[in-house]
This record gives structure tokens, C-alpha cells and sequence, in this order.
């Protein structure tokens, strides 16, 4: 079993997935944090959609789709400081397609015309999983800039998370699809485009006319980048078949992301991508035992119907501020016992769970539930000492 | 809300959408209504939680007065076709259906209007009184109720243009369609459920029925017992309670106040919810339901579609 700790240690690239809901943007920002501060590596946190306040905990009033360094001010006040040093950023599909078309357009006019294109965002936000490709996009042009020694990526949320492993590939199949090829035709393909007549009449009755030729003057174009968008495609996916890069999988100990979690990790095994990790998130406190939790509510429920004692123990909890009353010290107590009841069951159900996850998953390792939401520099640090512990 | 003909139940990914449609779908049924339920995204996630084999295109009954469908664009697309445009399906051309797929695909609103015109075409057959549709995350929802609208503007004339129109008239009622906004006590569910309730209602015409806020956790004192707990809890009282007691209780305690501090986190995302609504259109019903996320699926879905009655009863 690897541990969270030599992770951080090694060079390369952390791909962090995980369904809607699980943590992922934190885990992915505390993992950040902490390789920061244990090590002295350059780190990059890249992440799809951050709460304000984790942009805020990073010192930052918003995040932008361009990189920018974390000042080691942000921690003055935390006893952990940065030993290496970190940045983050905000992928912003949008804003990052637009970067992709400006690099591989052939010439300015192509570029111009490509991006005023009235079906282009709505392609760019939509077609061949655009947000995957992007993030995975994103992922190597960071890694190929030589400035980072460790790159987090904080994946979107996806039906099938594998998704994000295929869109380099579905990228490349794009562009040697039948339809581009119907849709822009060049000489040898004339022959398929005239047997394709029938289709486009349909296409006309259905869409109306004309929508169909907007759509082919579009992929005409877009085509003229083929070359460019292909080599990097391959590239991309060269990546992350590397054994520098590794898998997070996040999940929290409920059925329906916990399935999904042994699905990915499942499949990755089988793809043969390197280590993946399985984190459990919000786990009950570790120090929370069962057998201790029904000991202590057992003593107060006995307690709590023994008059005497209530009323000696409420008598004593008075001070010159407040005064305890004997009969809502007891329904307290009462309250308090049922509490510790009900977490023992929330245990129960957790440490099942928790067996599936060290079934499915060779590396594991596991954070706290938090009593707030992390809202400054040390919950991150605190978030990833835990998950450092295991 | 359940007298609407059309639901959308729609939120960020993870607070629990499926569960909720099917619970509502349940709390439907047990009204003594007919109820069809969609999934959208063929994740295969309602399946699990109703507990029967995979769903398909062609709703099923699979409890007594409760239908299940998955949507799927290719079937919706060929049933579009025979019914409305009495064209033989372009499958017999090979290939051809799936790079329509890929085309409808780029141009804006064509997915989206097959996919709804099958939902409103199950509204305007009526055969169910209510249609629940475990609808895409927040993302998503807006461009597909709006996409009859998006569309006539795209592609001003041609059949599927004029195919679009009584769909509107379905969706733009609010008597009988709505959109339901589920969310969770937590920071980014709750941002998303406000942005999605304000671009629901500057860019479309539908209602917001609804906004549920699920795995609320329940309150752990009164506002007196709050104060004996706070003594209780004070680090040096905790010694003499002990010595008192003859054990330690200090789990016990630690424990109560986990859940003391999850329940008002909680309530401050929920406070915070209503006043990010407080500044839009008043929305009709604001349900808070309880957390039973560490229950099995199919308890789950009893116990929420009961709190539902009770709520909208």
C-alpha cells in the first residue's frame, strides 16, 4: 500500500475524480497545500469550479482560468509554511478553447471567423465532452511549461468519470470521422457526400434549410486544424498513460458515490493506469468508538432517571451565571445518549462501507467529517494532514 | 406541485436528485396518481434506487401505477420522425442516424427539443397524470427548458420550428409544468440552486415550483437544552461531571457536538438559501427534508416519499 505521504513525494501529475458532491475541489486544493508545505516542490493546483470561500481560504478573491502563485504571507499566521511553492488556477472551458483555437489556427483569418462562429460555444461546451478534454488540456500544457514539479487536477464532474480518460482519444477520432468528413468534403470523399445527398434533405426538412451548410462551413474550418489538435491529443493521452501520473479517486461513505468510486478504480486497474488512490471523505471522527459511545450512553441513560443524582449533578453544574435545572438535565443527558446511539449506527454503516472501499482499492486513505466548511489556509492544512495520516 | 403535469427535478450533481424523483414520484402514486418517471441521463441510477432491472425508452410499469422510462436522443429522434413528420426513418440510410446525432448535437436546441418534445408528447397523450423527470445537473436544465424557445429563434422556419410552439405552451404554464430545485446544506449546492433559480427565471418562461433542500440534519436541543449541554461540554466542568458520573462521557459528548455543529452549519446554508431567494420571484413551496443518506436505497425512498406527503399534504 502506498500512503498519501510518498504520493506528495513523487514528481508528475494527480488526476482527482470522484462524483458531484464528494469533496473533490477540496481534497484536490488540500492535497496542493500539502505537498506544498512538505516538500519543496513547485505544485500546481488546477481546479474546474471552486467554492468562493476555497478560493478565499487560498487567499484569492476569485480564481482565473490563468495561473497565479499563492504568496507565502497566506500562511503567516498557520505554524505550517510553505516549503516549495504553490499555485492555482480556475479552468474556464470557455476561455481555454478559445487559447486551443488561437494556437492551432492556421492564420488569422480562419482563427477570427472560428471563434465569431455562432454554433462555437455552443460546440465548445458541448461536443466530444469539451469540459474532460479541456481538463486534461489544461493538465499537459501545465506540465509541459517545465514550471511545475507536481500538477493536481481537480476533474469535472461526469456521468462516467472515465470519460476524462477518453477525451484525448475522442478527440482524435473527431477528426478522422465520417462526418467531418461528410461535412467537409474534399475530393475523395465527393463519391460519399453524393450518397449522402438523401441525408441532407432530411436534415433541411428537419432543421430547416441552411442550418446543416452553417454547421459544414464550421467543421471546413475547424478542420484546417487538424494537425495541431490531433499531435496533441496524442500527446495528452501519452500523459496520462505515463506512470508519473496517478488517480484520486474521492468518495464519501454513501452507496450511490461510493459505487461509482469502485467503478473508476476498478477501471483504471484494468486499463493498467498507474496507482490510484481511494479517499474516503467525511468520515466520523476515528476516535468516535462504537463499544466506548453505547458504554457512555448506557452510564447517562441509567443516570438520567436517578432523581437524586440529576438533581446533585445539576446543583453542582450551577453557577452564579446559570442555573441547571434538574428535569432538562435529565432530557439532556437523555438527548446526549440517544446522540451517541445514533453515531454509533452512522459507525456501523461507515466501517462497513469502508470495508468495500479497502476491497476495491489498494491504496486508501480517509478524511474527517469537518464541523465547517474550510474557509482559510489552515483548514486546508488540517484537511491534508489528515489525509497524510491515512 | 404535484398537480402539475410535468416536473423537472434538477440541482447539482450528488444532493440527491434520483432520490428525490423517485420519492416524489412515490408520494404521487400514493395520491392515487398516475405517474411516469424519466431519467435522462441513462446513469442507470433510478433503476438502483426502485429497485428493478434497466429502464428503456418505452415506459414500463413497474409498481402499480408507476411507469419508468430512460430517455434516449436516437429513440427520441425516430420517434419524433414517424410521428410528426411521417418520414421513414433516415436509419435506413447506414450510418446516417448517428452523424444526425452528432450534427443535432452541434446546432443549439435540437437535442435539447427532442428530448423535451418527448416529455411534453407524453404530457399532451395523457396517459399519466404527472411526468417526473430526473432531469441533467443545474448546468444543463435551463437550455433544456428553454430550448423550444432557443431553436425558433435559431431556425425561423421549417417543421421542427413549428413543432416547437405547442410544446411551449406546455412548458411555459405554470400550472402545469415546473422545474424543482434540490440542494443540499452545503456552501456550493446552495450558490448553484440560487444561480439556477435566478437564470430560470431571466432567461425562460417556466416556473420554479419548487425548492427542496435534502439531507437536512435534524436540530440536536432545545434552546434549553442547549444552555445545560454548554455546562456540560465546559472543559472544566467535564472532570467533576466525570467524577460524579463515575465514567467519562467525554465521546458521548464529542459525538453530540459533531452533530450540533452539523446541523447549524446547516442552518446557515440553509439562511442563507432563503435570502439569495428573498431577492427573486417568490417561489410556492420551500420543503426541508431530513437526512437518511446512511439509510439502504430502498428505505431511503419509502421514508422520503412519506415525508413528502406529509410536506405537500
Amino acid at each position: 500500500m502506498t500512503a498519501i505521504s510518498e504520493l506528495i513525494q513523487r514528481d508528475g501529475l494527480v488526476v482527482v475524480c470522484g462524483s458531484g458532491g464528494v469533496g473533490k475541489t477540496s481534497v484536490s486544493a488540500a492535497l496542493g497545500v500539502l505537498a506544498a508545505t512538505q516538500t519543496q516542490k513547485r505544485v500546481l493546483v488546477l481546479t474546474v469550479d471552486p467554492a468562493k470561500r476555497l478560493a478565499n481560504a487560498l487567499g484569492l478573491s476569485a480564481l482565473g482560468n490563468t495561473e497565479v502563485q499563492i504568496t507565502p504571507e497566506l500562511f503567516k499566521n498557520s505554524k505550517t509554511k510553505l516549503r516549495g511553492s504553490l499555485a492555482a488556477a480556475m479552468i474556464d472551458t470557455k476561455a481555454s478553447w478559445d487559447e486551443l483555437i488561437i494556437r492551432h489556427a492556421p492564420d488569422e483569418a480562419t482563427r477570427n471567423t472560428v471563434l465569431q462562429n455562432s454554433l462555437y460555444k455552443n460546440l465548445t461546451e458541448r461536443f466530444v465532452h469539451s469540459h474532460d478534454y479541456i481538463a486534461v488540456e489544461r493538465l499537459y500544457q501545465a506540465h509541459a511549461s517545465g514550471a511545475y514539479d507536481l500538477i493536481i487536477v481537480d476533474t469535472p464532474p461526469s456521468r462516467n468519470a472515465l470519460t476524462i480518460l477518453d477525451a484525448p482519444k475522442r478527440m482524435q477520432d473527431f477528426f478522422s470521422s465520417r462526418l467531418l468528413k461528410l461535412l467537409t468534403p474534399s475530393s475523395q470523399w465527393q463519391l460519399l457526400a453524393l450518397a449522402a445527398k438523401p441525408f441532407y434533405e432530411i436534415a433541411d426538412r428537419l432543421l430547416g434549410k441552411g442550418l446543416l451548410r452553417d454547421v459544414a462551413e464550421f467543421f471546413t474550418l475547424f478542420r484546417t486544424m487538424e494537425t495541431g489538435f490531433v499531435e496533441r491529443a496524442r500527446n495528452v493521452e501519452q500523459l496520462l498513460h505515463d506512470s508519473k501520473t496517478s488517480f484520486v479517486v474521492v468518495t464519501t461513505l454513501e452507496d450511490a458515490p461510493l459505487s461509482e468510486a469502485e467503478f473508476l478504480v476498478t477501471a483504471l486497474k484494468e486499463r493498467n493506469f498507474t496507482t490510484s488512490f481511494a479517499i474516503a471523505n467525511r468520515v466520523i471522527p476515528k476516535e468516535l468508538k462504537s463499544a466506548a459511545l453505547l458504554e457512555q450512553a448506557e452510564v447517562l441513560m441509567r443516570l438520567r432517571n436517578n432523581a437524586e443524582f440529576t438533581s446533585e449533578l445539576a446543583s453542582t453544574l450551577t453557577s452564579s451565571e446559570t442555573e441547571i435545572d434538574a428535569s432538562l438535565l435529565s432530557q439532556t443527558m437523555a438527548t446526549i445518549a440517544n446522540y451517541a446511539q445514533a453515531t454509533t449506527q452512522i459507525i456501523e454503516y461507515q466501517t462497513a462501507l469502508t470495508d468495500r472501499v479497502a476491497a476495491f482499492a489498494d491504496n486508501f486513505a480517509s478524511a474527517p467529517m469537518l464541523e465547517t466548511d474550510i474557509a482559510d489556509i489552515d483548514g486546508l492544512i488540517a484537511l491534508g494532514e489528515s489525509l497524510n495520516i491515512g | 406541485m404535484l398537480d402539475r403535469k410535468l416536473l423537472f427535478i434538477t440541482g447539482k450533481g450528488g444532493v440527491g436528485k434520483s432520490t428525490v424523483a423517485a420519492s416524489l414520484a412515490r408520494a404521487a402514486v400514493a395520491q392515487g396518481k398516475k405517474v411516469l418517471l424519466c431519467e435522462m441521463d441513462a446513469k442507470g441510477a433510478l433503476s438502483k434506487l426502485l429497485q428493478t432491472t434497466e429502464l428503456a425508452f418505452v415506459p414500463r410499469e413497474i409498481s402499480p401505477n408507476l411507469s419508468a422510462m430512460t430517455m434516449n436522443t436516437q429513440d427520441a429522434l425516430r420517434e419524433y420522425v414517424g410521428i410528426f413528420l411521417k418520414t421513414p426513418f433516415i436509419a435506413a440510410i447506414p450510418g446516417l442516424a448517428g452523424i444526425f446525432d452528432f450534427v443535432a448535437d452541434a446546432a443549439p436546441g435540437v437535442k435539447e427539443v427532442l428530448v423535451v418534445g418527448k416529455l411534453c408528447y407524453e404530457v399532451r397523450k395523457g396517459n399519466f397524470d404527472i411526468v417526473i423527470v430526473d432531469a441533467e445537473s443545474t448546468g444543463h436544465i435551463v437550455a433544456q427548458v428553454a430550448a423550444p424557445t432557443t431553436l425558433r429563434n435559431f431556425v425561423p422556419i421549417g417543421p421542427l420550428n413549428e413543432q416547437t410552439l405547442w410544446m411551449t405552451e406546455i412548458l411555459e404554464d405554470p400550472q402545469k409544468t415546473g422545474v424543482v430545485v434540490v440542494a443540499t446544506c452545503e456552501e456550493m449546492a446552495v450558490n448553484e440552486a440560487i444561480d439556477l433559480v435566478a437564470a430560470l427565471q431571466s432567461k425562460t418562461n417556466v416556473d420554479t415550483a419548487a425548492i427542496v433542500v435534502n439531507r437536512v440534519p435534524s436540530e440536536v436541543f432545545t434552546k434549553s437544552q442547549e444552555v445545560v449541554f454548554a455546562q456540560l461540554n465546559l472543559a472544566k466542568n467535564k472532570s467533576i461531571v466525570a467524577k460524579k458520573i463515575g465514567s467519562n462521557i467525554d465521546l458521548a459528548l464529542q459525538a453530540t457536538d459533531l452533530g450540533r455543529a452539523r446541523r447549524n452549519l446547516a442552518t446557515h446554508h440553509i439562511s442563507w438559501l432563503r435570502s439569495g431567494l428573498a431577492e427573486m420571484r417568490p417561489i410556492k413551496d420551500f420543503l426541508l427534508l431530513p437526512d437518511f443518506s446512511y439509510e439502504a436505497s430502498d428505505v431511503l425512498v419509502n421514508k422520503l416519499s412519506s415525508e413528502l406527503e406529509a410536506e405537500l399534504s
